[in-house]
């Protein structure tokens, strides 16, 4: 579980102090998606890396599984797989040799590394490549590599920024379904995402995020219910005109 | 920090600098251009130079000239002139005619100015040039035996001292001038420009690639992660400088030392090839952890590029600067980050070790290197690492 509570975060810009985050608080369940939804900027990226102990924040606090992540960051690490869709995986490295070194840098032994490397293979249909260099792969097959890389040590908590942009339709699916399963698993998952239809689509509670503000949370239908609207882009686009954020 | 944390640091740091290291050596191109070329490149360009430079005075010395010879009176000079150079008089010079001009009252005997017109910007002109002032000078001996002879006295009498060079210089040092001149600036251009490529891929590039969060994200220490940076950096800087010092010794006994007076180089006293180690090392660590604090600096890889080039003009400067310098005496000059290395080396090539410039030298830069690190450690502990990174 995943507890974000009053959190602020700020950024010395040229100029001034910028709030990127102002004192959002949301919770995370085991076997759930939450979608943190939000234009570009909105503060989702800065959230999910205050959560992965990357940021520090100035004010309120993040646990995961009971862990803070500023007095206990390496545990927070411990439990947590994050993933960019910004990642493009690169070089002469083959996809085991790569798997192997993010295993090695969770501290896992050579044993538990492999046998996770072949369970991760099997699941993502990887075996015909494992021991090609990764600069010869598809996009498709880096973003399975990425995917694998992200969880290698089998984390409890997996967070996922913006996973499907720039990937071709089978390339989502494949992170769908990835998603799907680790939620059956019992994992808590956090999506960051831009894309509505997509966290309608998979997610479980939603937390709407603009200019830094979590300005509504709470499950798809419940939200869909209290706004009285079938789509979640409706009540994206209501919020965001209360705010004079578009016409 | 305990013994165990430093083990885990450095154990950590490892797992980095492997897995940079095995996807350096897995790129062929990589590995041939930084490590494999300098070892043939070195000497063929110098076999290049050395070829171009005698088939240009094969060249010359058989190029048939054209000549004017303006109001001069005495045949024994045209006749001198046929013996050093092959050549055919025009009356109208050409755009390669060389005109050798006697003052119009000329008088052989009486003390004149002969003009030579030459083309200083023909390699064949210029030897010309330089053979008819030969000429001259013979031509002037003649004259001068003449005169003498009328008087009853030899032309030997007026050269009484004849010069003989005797080399002072230790054995082993005796043929290094040019070794001592070109390995310093050539292990400093390749030390830098070897870890520059993968200093900035290795940190802006990781940036780029939005994997450098994920790489943030585990059970290392971001100290380890830095130190791994910096490790590889150099181990790649180290490797391209020996293969550039190996090309150069290959270059060197390939062609002999050409632009040397002394041709025989007797290779390099233990304490030379240390020192020449200490320094090439050294030399590498600061090259490394420069570029790698710089490149952990900058957003992108243009960037860092940007931030780095700056420094390698400065080190090609100084490279050239201290090319023609004999090795340093003053021992504040040993305190100069880059310059010392070059006069260090340039020592150790002419066999003159001696203890001061080398503490001075491995002093200072580790000094600057731990500076460096230091500053490199406590940017990836910091939030600033990840400005600009993806995601």
């Amino acid at each position: 579980m995943v507890t974000v509570q009053d959190l602020s975060k700020s950024f010395k810009t040229k100029k001034q102090m910028k709030q990127v985050l102002d004192h959002i608080s949301f919770t995370a369940q085991p076997g759930n998606i939450y979608g943190l939804l939000g234009p570009n900027g909105a503060g989702k990226t800065t959230t999910l890396r205050l959560i992965a102990t990357l940021l520090k924040p100035d004010s309120g606090t993040v646990t995961v599984d009971g862990s803070d992540t500023v007095t206990h960051s390496r545990a927070v690490r411990d439990k947590i797989g994050l993933l960019t869709g910004e990642m493009r995986l690169s070089g002469n490295l083959s996809p085991r040799e790569t798997l192997r070194f993010f295993g090695q840098l969770n501290h896992m032994d050579r044993k538990a590394v492999d046998e996770r490397i072949a369970s991760l293979s099997s699941y993502f249909g990887m075996d015909d490549y494992l021991d090609r260099p990764i600069d010869r792969l598809s996009s498709g097959m880096k973003q399975k590599i990425s995917l694998a890389v992200s969880i290698i040590h089998d984390p409890k908590i997996i967070m996922f920024d913006e996973p499907t942009s720039n990937l071709d339709i089978l390339a989502v699916k494949t992170v769908i379904d990835f998603l799907f399963d680790e939620r059956r698993q019992g994992k808590t998952i956090i999506l960051s995402t831009h894309i509505l239809s997509e966290a309608e689509k998979l997610c479980d509670t939603v937390g709407i995020l603009l200019d830094g503000q979590l300005v509504v949370q709470g499950s798809i239908p419940s939200l869909l219910e209290q706004y009285h609207t079938p789509r979640l882009e409706d009540i994206f686009f209501e919020l965001a005109r209360e705010r004079g954020l578009t016409t | 920090m305990s013994i165990l944390q430093q083990k885990e640091l450095l154990s950590d740091a490892l797992i980095i600098f492997t897995k940079e290291m095995r996807n350096i050596f897995k790129d062929k191109r990589t590995v041939f251009s930084l490590f494999i070329l300098p070892l043939f490149l070195i000497p063929v360009l110098f076999i290049g130079i050395e070829s171009m430079s005698s088939l240009q005075q094969q060249k010359a010395e058989q190029t048939r000239y054209t000549l004017q010879i303006l109001n001069n009176p005495d045949p024994r000079f045209t006749d001198i002139i046929s013996q050093l150079l092959s050549w055919q008089a025009v009356e109208t010079p050409g755009e390669d005619t060389l005109i050798i001009e006697f003052p119009e009252t000329y008088t052989p005997g009486v003390p004149a100015e002969i003009s030579i017109r030459y083309d200083s910007t023909s390699s064949a002109s210029s030897y010309a040039a330089r053979t008819i002032t030969r000429a001259v000078e013979q031509y002037d001996d003649v004259l001068a035996t003449l005169t003498l002879k009328a008087s009853g006295l030899d032309l030997e009498v007026l050269y009484t001292l004849t010069p003989k060079l005797i080399d002072t210089a230790p054995p082993q040092a005796q043929g290094t001038q040019f070794l001592a001149m070109m390995l310093p600036y050539l292990i400093l251009i390749y030390t830098f420009a070897g870890a520059m490529g993968v200093g900035m891929d290795t940190t802006a590039g990781e940036k780029e690639r939005g994997s450098l969060a994920i790489l943030l994200v585990n059970q290392v220490s971001r100290t380890s992660i830095a130190l791994g940076k910096v490790l590889f950096a150099l181990s790649v800087g180290i490797i391209s400088s020996f293969m550039t010092f190996a090309g150069m010794l290959i270059a060197f006994s390939v062609t002999g030392g050409f632009f040397s007076e002394q041709t025989q180089f007797s290779g390099f006293s233990i304490p030379s090839l240390l020192t020449l180690l200490i320094t090439l090392m050294c030399t590498s660590m600061l090259a490394a952890s420069l570029i790698v604090l710089l490149g952990s600096l900058a957003k992108s890889v243009k960037e860092a590029a940007g931030y780095i080039t700056p420094v390698y003009i400065i080190v090609v400067v100084m490279g050239v600067l201290t090319m023609n310098l004999d090795a340093a005496t003053q021992p504040l000059l040993f305190l100069i980050p880059f310059a010392n290395s070059v006069f260090l080396m340039k020592s150790a090539i002419i066999g003159d070790v001696s203890a001061l410039p080398l503490v001075l030298t491995v002093g200072s830069l580790s000094l600057i290197i731990a500076v460096l690190i230091t500053l490199t450690s406590r940017l990836y502990n910091s939030e600033k690492i990840l400005e600009g990174a993806a995601s």
